[in-house]
């Protein structure tokens, strides 16, 4: 007796009602079936899964609730409730940053995504150079962060630097500090990290352009729709999607920056560049307080999730999905 | 033959993972006295047994200072006098991750048996977690280290305990352009205050530098010490003594004079932590720093230069006011309480901070025995100031400058929060450079940020 005629499983279910021949070949394969060869095939991924997402994941999540210096080894795990959570309720540092957090990807997500959009509808239309203009675009999402943050230090010194010179040279006396005045030191973070991901931005919105149906178009233009009219009914819904997409995982990319920070002003001048992964950073590995920077990284992340939600849902019946 | 649906849904087998990783976890929490070598965390544990000797063992040395600076030259004198203990010497980055690096391996059972604290924060709090070896017994019956643990505290303590060994005797004192004080007619004393330090800088910035001096001293470290942080018994921070009020009330008027750099200048030009390239490459004509200015100093080829430098001591707060060096006996050295060549260690730590500190001394640091030794040191004053040293240095005041006991150096005896109050200060002293924040203001919000970080650390 095979198992595929005794089994009510879902095997059996799709084999009922197909022709004997349908049978034949579905019947070899799941002779000797034993339900654990599947599970034996996944144990590299789900071993692998554990060990390095939902271990580390579960550990941060137990860290939260602890006061831990890891010098004093797992010994020296003190489990201290929702102590750090209370702690950060009340903790200005914590608001503070994450409004920065707040700023940088909420002013930074947009803008880049405008950029970009912008350049890559201008970068779709035949030009000469088109092909080494979108190059030259995309090379600063290339560039290591070091060599991009030289650059950018050098462009925006508040003497020396070329944007102040130039801003001098069209009649502002006082032109921005950048990143040595506690108001401009942000936006000008925001400002290079638009340069460095707009050629990102475009090169998907290109892709996504050459996608849209030509016959939309040629039906509009038709019904006598214009340029404006085109680009609102047809262009940007048929853009929505990737632009939803950029627009998530860059506004998670820019919550959880730390690189560009670290480099350009180590969270200053005065803390007005400390997001909140620079005071994890801090945190955790300036004061040792290991628990209290794993409670922020975990109302971070469901900060980031719950917005990221939000904007998912918000974009739904929005867009233009062929 | 039946066979069961085994299904597994997706909420299970998630459900599962994370059982799994919980209960792993909270296993690896338990008391399980862990650690390798039957050791674990905590001041109580027993070093393991010996597996070698004062003259045989391998040892793995972890330190901040890049090998070819004198570490390996060091390690290789030392395996030429010792050639049964194998040295490897590993170089780690004195920076928050490399510090995290060291203490994690150390944690983890990475097998390091030597390696050095840069900081009392970092010295108290590897001792405190059982990484260290207590050194008290051992130092206590050496003539090198016995002043460690004879009387005052002269370096840092854990519960009156020794756990490291000072490698460096590290005065802070005057680095100044020789060539500009003798151009402009300035007499330097040797007692000199910190207002007459003001008006060097001023005649400095006279003489053309963009500003006369890179910092302003400080008023608080040099009145009350190294525990100027603090106040009672380190139960309480110390923002309310009027010296904080009076540095910060001197910043801002030595930035608006022009005889210090303002908090602008220096993070447009990046200048925090590279002082002395602009020392040497002229921005201003006076620095506050340590022998370590040796290395670049007669390093012509990185910083070329043409004049000469002189030193004065630390500037005091003024006559009669008390006065006490910045400076510390540091780069410390510990021992692992995990190491099975602990025998071979101390040989290899004494070693260090005797022959070996000549070599050491090449990128300017000066051991306690060479400071004790005293001036006219030929061998030492060869390894620091290198072949040009007369066309380089001003050797003679450095000696007077160098080699006395007073002012005494700082030792820090408490660490509460010691990061953390340390973080609060940078910020609002930056705000207040910054004139976003009012001397008033940032003071009281110092002191109510760093006593709430005090309370919190002595929960």
């Amino acid at each position: 007796m095979t198992a595929v005629q005794t089994s009510p499983g879902r095997a059996g279910k799709l084999l009922r009602g197909r022709s004997p021949s349908d049978h034949r070949p579905r019947k070899k394969l799941v002779e000797g079936y034993k339900w654990w060869i599947p599970w034996l095939f996944l144990v590299p991924t789900i071993v692998s899964v554990a060990a390095f997402l939902i271990v580390p994941l579960v550990a941060g999540l137990a860290i939260a609730f602890a006061g831990w210096n890891v010098v004093s080894g797992i010994e020296g795990i003190e489990w201290v409730g929702l102590a750090n959570f209370r702690e950060l309720l009340q903790d200005d540092m914590f608001w503070e940053s994450a409004l920065r957090t707040l700023f940088y990807a909420g002013v930074g997500t947009p803008l880049t995504i405008f950029v970009g959009m912008l350049l890559g509808l201008a970068l779709n239309r035949p030009m000469p150079f088109r092909g080494l203009l979108r190059a030259i675009f995309y090379l600063p999402s290339l560039a290591n962060i070091i060599a991009a943050g030289t650059v950018w230090l050098t462009l925006l010194n508040p003497q020396s630097g070329l944007i102040n010179q130039a801003l001098r040279a069209l009649g502002i006396d006082n032109p921005p500090g950048w990143f040595v005045s506690q108001d401009w030191a942000l936006p000008g973070i925001v400002l290079m990290s638009v340069w460095i991901s707009a050629g990102y931005v475009s090169l998907l919105v290109i892709a996504a352009l050459q996608d849209l149906p030509t016959e939309l178009y040629e039906s509009a233009k038709i019904d006598g729709a214009g340029a404006f009219r085109q680009f609102t009914t047809i262009t940007f819904p048929g853009l929505v999607p990737i632009l939803t997409f950029l627009l998530i995982t860059s506004f998670i990319g820019r919550s959880q920056g730390f690189g560009t920070i670290q480099f350009m002003t180590q969270g200053g001048p005065a803390d007005s560049t400390t997001v909140l992964s620079y005071y994890m950073y801090e945190v955790a590995f300036q004061q040792y307080r290991f628990g209290y920077s794993a409670a922020i990284a975990i109302m971070s992340m469901i900060a980031v999730l719950i917005l990221s939600i939000f904007l998912f849902r918000f974009q739904r019946g929005r867009g233009l999905y062929t | 033959m039946v066979i069961r649906n085994r299904q597994l849904s997706r909420r299970g087998l998630l459900g599962g993972a994370f059982g799994l990783a919980g209960a792993g976890l909270l296993t690896a929490c338990g008391d399980g006295g862990g650690g390798g070598n039957g050791t674990s965390g905590g001041n109580e544990s027993e070093p393991p047994e010996d597996q070698g000797s004062p003259e045989e063992g391998k040892l793995v040395v972890w330190g901040g200072v890049a090998p070819e600076d004198g570490p390996q030259a060091l390690v290789d004198a030392f395996t030429a006098k010792y050639p049964k203990i194998e040295v490897e010497y590993v170089r780690y980055v004195n920076n928050d991750e490399g510090n995290l690096k060291l203490d994690t391996a150390l944690q983890g059972g990475v097998p390091i048996d030597i390696f050095f604290s840069y900081s009392t924060p970092h010295i108290v709090r590897r001792s405190g977690a059982g990484l260290a070896l207590d050194l008290t017994e051992l130092a206590g019956q050496d003539d090198l280290t016995k002043e460690l643990v004879q009387g005052e505290p002269v370096s840092t303590k854990v519960d009156g305990k020794l756990f490291s060994i000072p490698t460096t005797y590290f005065p802070n004192f005057a680095v100044i352009n020789e060539d500009a004080i003798n151009k402009a007619g300035i007499e330097i004393p040797y007692d000199w205050t910190i207002e007459d330090y003001h008006q060097v800088a001023l005649a400095l910035k006279g003489e053309g530098f963009h500003v006369g001096a890179y910092n302003v001293p400080r008023h608080a470290a040099t009145g009350l010490g190294g525990d100027y942080l603090y106040k009672e018994g380190g139960l309480e921070s110390n923002f309310d003594h009027p010296l904080f009020r009076k540095r910060l009330e001197d910043t801002l008027a030595w930035e608006d004079d022009g005889s210090i750099l303002t908090q602008e200048q220096m993070t447009a030009e990046g200048m925090s932590g590279y002082m002395q390239n602009h020392f040497l490459g002229g921005t201003y004509g006076m620095q506050l720093d340590g022998t370590i200015a040796m290395r670049y100093v007669k390093n012509l080829d990185e910083y070329p230069h043409d004049f000469r430098t002189t030193f004065r001591p630390y500037p005091m707060l003024g006559n009669g006011e008390p006065y006490i060096n910045p400076g510390v006996r540091g780069d410390d050295v510990q021992i692992a309480a995990k190491s099975q060549y602990q025998a071979a260690a101390w040989t290899f730590v004494k070693f260090w901070i005797d022959e070996g500190a000549p070599i050491i001394s090449e990128s300017g640091k000066v051991s306690p025995a060479q400071f004790a030794a005293g001036p006219g040191n030929a061998d030492l004053n060869a390894a620091l100031f290198g072949p040009n040293a007369d066309d380089l240095f001003d050797v003679e005041a450095f000696e007077k400058t160098f080699y006395t006991d007073t002012p005494p150096l700082s030792v820090k005896t408490i660490t509460t929060a010691y990061n953390e109050i340390s973080s609060i200060k940078s910020q609002a002293e930056g705000e207040i450079r910054l004139r976003t924040l009012s001397i008033d203001d940032g003071l009281a919000r110092m002191k109510e940020e760093a006593d709430a970080a005090i309370a919190k650390a002595s929960e």
